[in-house]
């Protein structure tokens, strides 16, 4: 930690002075190309919307640019991203938070410090590699057991993301309830309740927000994930409820749109930006209700 | 009135105060891993008294109440030595529920940690647990409680409010209130004053003194002037250095703060010590 | 308001007619352990299960001509090197322009910025940015890097994407990383004469090392694995050669395994796989790494959690 001296130069103390005063651009940088990149995503949606009206995009059940004539009716797309996600968080949500429970009320100190590690680890498994699971192992398991069942489908999607999700719940969750004070839980204990009541009528209401802001942020993963759905769920924007169907979700339009040579100025390549939009507020929205409710209670 | 009795309480006329040992510490030890918390502390705990357990802190008094209701079973490595006998049988017993036993010796803490829910829910969360589901009879009971923590007046018409609504101070009240709702017959309580101001400090002191007719007490505190007060009966623990905590003395208030026999409790009483 | 009506006060029942509802409790908390048990097994399972099957559908095809040459029509041609090179690319790339920028977000935030509103505004964003999906990144990249800046479809395009898109991973960590640094720690320093700017970089920044070294790596594994904004911006799932500056289209080994994967021939599925293989190797590495040094660093300071 030695930093005395006698003397020091003028070029270096100005030099000091000169990056710290530019630190606070580091910050600003960023946030700013994101200022630009949505003024640039409404700006090209609204090109959209000069030759689409908002009344067949919202109300029109049929989304196919290319076929003639072409309908930009959003809600095929809304409703596969619909689909797949709920899929995906019946799978996260109660294995998610059983597991937070586990981890934080009853596991021993030791086996937490082995598990949430693991965790960690798990949670950095590439989305793309899920995409290949589904593909390739969950997908031929499905046909063994529901026969009629696409080979793009929505539930082998939707299983594999909710798998992926699994680890964000959990940690999240978990957080939320080893949070809440060990007094609070002893009193509860010390009144004759079972580790399992306390839990359930003390500790999961004490931490209700933080489990909840949760499955909020789970569910703008699952909307905004891209790479799983492309893979998996396919290309076919229909409205359907039937998860053995293939279904077209905002994400994997996007990237359909990315792949293909759309020319500059037609209505295809605005609805990239029109569809980016939705996704945006979607998922967006979401995390930002989730972090914004965690923090709501926090701060009573 | 007692709910249960699955012994009767023993009159012994042995004892030269004619009270029965409700609670009886033999020889206890307690450990965590390898650490040695407590060593061969040995007290008998008299029926309807309130018995004062004074110490240094970080002494292993609260390791000691804690014990008597096994609240430090929460901790996995936790090991016992010697036995605590509840109205003459060990707490340790294997046919013992832990849950029924904290049903008999309640728990109020250093600092108050209401539950999330309205101050009626919290009072009558441990009558809940057990199946008590009876609205009026809740309400009753809840109302009984309350007047003894004395904090019935300011919040009868406040019962359905969140707990978390009431100021700091206030807090320990219904804490207090939430553990007599089952008719505890011993009651812990851990510095339960210590974040409390002095008018407050004086009531609940107060509520101890009358509520030793209906359960026996047993209250930690580092503010000797308290428990000179209000304990019929004072314990002394100390912990040199680096070694578990032992009981030095035990015996009436009087005599300890008085007449101790033993220097270090001298030390202690008079203001030399820790 | 005080009742008339005489009402019991209730008492507990007796003792002993407690004990079936207290063992009907226990059964029940036996039983949601064994459950909860059993599901975390059954999801490990899976999880090991499918990575295994990727590894045994793989294997044949990791060979040493796989690893050096360039992807072919022809399936025993077929290698990733320029998906290799082209993430290896990413990942300096990304890093020589995320890690500055986020760890001087941080230290300004942290160390320099009057702690008022606009602060906790800035942090909140910062913090939101992760909230964004990954392809809205990719958008964002195609508006901005390969169409605005006309950096076309290059690495360099590749690279100011995922930079943006790591980049709250790296300021939130190095955040939290010099927050913990202990007041005693500063203000021995500056006692001893040094500057402020001093104080940052040679006591606080070296003290939050291994947090910030963490969110790196982390970062970096993030960066490695996202495919969906590189498509966007244009990364191709064929490109035979491998990039020679950063101004030349590329492909990366996630996107190698996406083209590969949409091929319904059995062997390219197998050749995705070994490129999988190829992709979580270094994946693992990076996030075991950080979560090692966390942990070390945690248990350094004196306790987990």
């Amino acid at each position: 930690m030695g930093v005395t001296q006698t003397r020091r130069s003028p070029v270096t103390i100005a030099a000091e002075r000169l990056i710290e005063s530019l630190l606070p651009l580091f910050v600003l940088l960023p946030l700013l190309l994101i200022a630009i990149f949505l003024a640039f995503l409404f700006t090209n949606a609204f090109h959209f919307f000069q030759q689409v009206s908002l009344r067949e995009f919202l109300l029109e059940p049929n989304w196919h640019p290319l076929i003639q004539p072409p309908r930009y009716g959003i809600a095929p797309l809304v409703a596969g991203t619909l689909l797949t996600s709920a899929i995906a968080l019946l799978v996260a949500v109660p294995l998610g938070l059983i597991a937070a429970i586990v981890l934080s009320e009853f596991a021993p100190l030791r086996v937490r410090n082995v598990i949430k590690p693991i965790l960690d680890v798990l949670a950095g498994i590439p989305s793309i590699v899920y995409g290949y699971f589904a593909l390739v192992f969950v997908t031929p398991l499905l046909q063994k057991v529901f026969p009629t069942i696409e080979i793009f489908n929505a539930l082998s999607a939707g299983i594999v993301m909710g798998i992926m999700i699994i680890p964000l719940v959990t940690s999240l969750s978990e957080e939320s309830m080893a949070s809440v004070p060990t007094l609070v839980k002893e009193a509860a204990l010390a009144l004759g309740a079972t580790r399992l009541e306390t839990t359930f009528k003390v500790t999961i209401p004490y931490a209700l927000s933080g489990i909840i802001a949760s499955f909020l942020i789970a569910t703008g993963r699952a909307v905004g994930e891209t790479m799983i759905v492309t893979m998996a769920a396919g290309a076919t924007p229909r409205i359907t409820l039937n998860p053995l169907e293939g279904v077209q979700t905002l994400t994997a339009y996007i990237v359909q749109v990315s792949l293909g040579e759309t020319a500059l100025g037609t209505t295809g390549y605005y609805s990239l930006y029109a569809v980016g939009l939705v996704l945006f507020v979607l998922s967006f929205g979401l995390s930002l209700l989730g972090r914004w409710v965690a923090r709501w209670k926090r701060s009573e | 009135m007692t709910h249960m009795t699955v012994l009767s309480p023993r009159k012994s006329k042995e004892r030269e105060d004619a009270r029965s040992v409700h609670v009886s510490v033999k020889s206890f030890g307690l450990l965590y891993g390898s650490a040695r918390i407590l060593s061969d502390v040995s007290i008998d705990i008299f029926r309807n008294t309130v018995t004062a357990i004074i110490g240094p802190s970080g002494c292993g008094k609260t390791s000691l109440l804690r014990s008597l209701n096994r609240m430090n079973d929460t901790n996995s490595s936790v090991r016992y030595e010697g036995d605590i006998l509840f109205d003459g049988s060990s707490i340790f017993a294997p046919t013992v529920d832990v849950t029924l036993l904290r049903t008999r010796i309640g728990m109020v803490f250093q600092r108050p940690n209401v539950f999330p829910g309205s101050i009626l829910e919290n009072v009558t969360f441990g009558p809940r647990l057990f199946g008590v589901r009876d609205r009026e009879a809740l309400y009753a009971l809840a109302q009984q409680c309350l007047q003894q923590a004395a904090l019935w007046n300011e919040v009868k018409h406040l019962l359905h409010k969140p707990a978390s609504s009431l100021s700091g101070g206030q807090q320990q009240r219904p804490c207090i209130a939430r553990a007599l709702a089952l008719k505890p017959e011993v009651l812990l309580l851990d510095e339960p004053t210590s974040a409390l101001d002095p008018i407050s400090t004086l009531r609940i002191e107060e509520l101890l003194v009358t509520l030793k007719e209906q359960c026996t007490i047993v209250i930690v505190t580092h503010n000797m002037q308290q428990a000179a007060r209000i304990a019929d009966y004072t314990a002394f623990l100390y912990a040199e250095e680096g070694q578990p905590a032992r009981l030095v003395e035990y015996g009436k208030s009087a005599r300890i703060f008085l007449n101790p026999e033993n220097s270090l409790t001298e030390e202690y009483v008079t203001g030399r010590l820790g | 308001m005080e009742t008339q009506r005489i009402i019991r006060i209730p008492e507990l029942p007796d003792l002993e007619s407690l004990r079936p509802l207290v063992a009907r409790k226990r059964a029940l908390e036996r039983a949601f352990l064994a459950i909860a048990i059993v599901g975390a097994v059954i999801i490990f399972g899976i999880l090991l299960i499918l990575l295994l099957g990727v590894a045994l559908r793989g294997l044949p095809y990791l060979t040493p001509t796989f690893l050096t040459s360039p992807p072919s029509r022809f399936p025993e041609k077929a290698g990733v090197l320029p998906a290799l090179v082209g993430s290896l690319w990413l990942i300096v790339l990304t890093g020589a322009m995320s890690i500055p920028v986020g760890v001087l977000s941080a230290v300004y935030l942290e160390e320099y910025a009057p702690r008022n509103r606009i602060r906790r505004w800035l942090l909140l964003n910062i913090s939101n940015m992760s909230g964004i999906p990954a392809i809205m990144y990719g958008v964002l990249g195609l508006v901005i890097f390969v169409k605005l800046m006309a950096l076309g479809n290059s690495i360099l395009a590749g690279s100011l994407t995922m930079s943006l898109l790591v980049l709250p991973i790296i300021v939130i960590s190095t955040v939290e990383a010099i927050r913990l640094v202990p007041r005693s720690y500063r203000e021995a320093s500056l006692a001893l004469g040094a500057t402020k700017w001093q104080m940052v970089t040679r006591t606080v920044l070296p003290a939050a090392m291994p947090g910030i070294v963490s969110g790196i790596l982390l970062a970096l594994a993030r960066a490695l694995g996202e495919a969906a904004p590189l498509v966007t911006i244009g990364a191709l799932a064929y490109v035979a050669h491998v990039p020679t500056s950063v101004f030349d289209p590329f492909t990366v080994l996630s996107i190698q395994i996406f083209g590969w994967a949409s091929r319904p021939s059995s062997d390219f599925l197998g050749l995705a796989a070994a490129a999988i293989i190829v992709l979580l190797a270094i994946v693992f590495l990076l996030t075991i790494a950080s979560v090692v040094i966390r942990t070390r660093a945690i248990r350094m300071r004196g306790g987990i959690r």
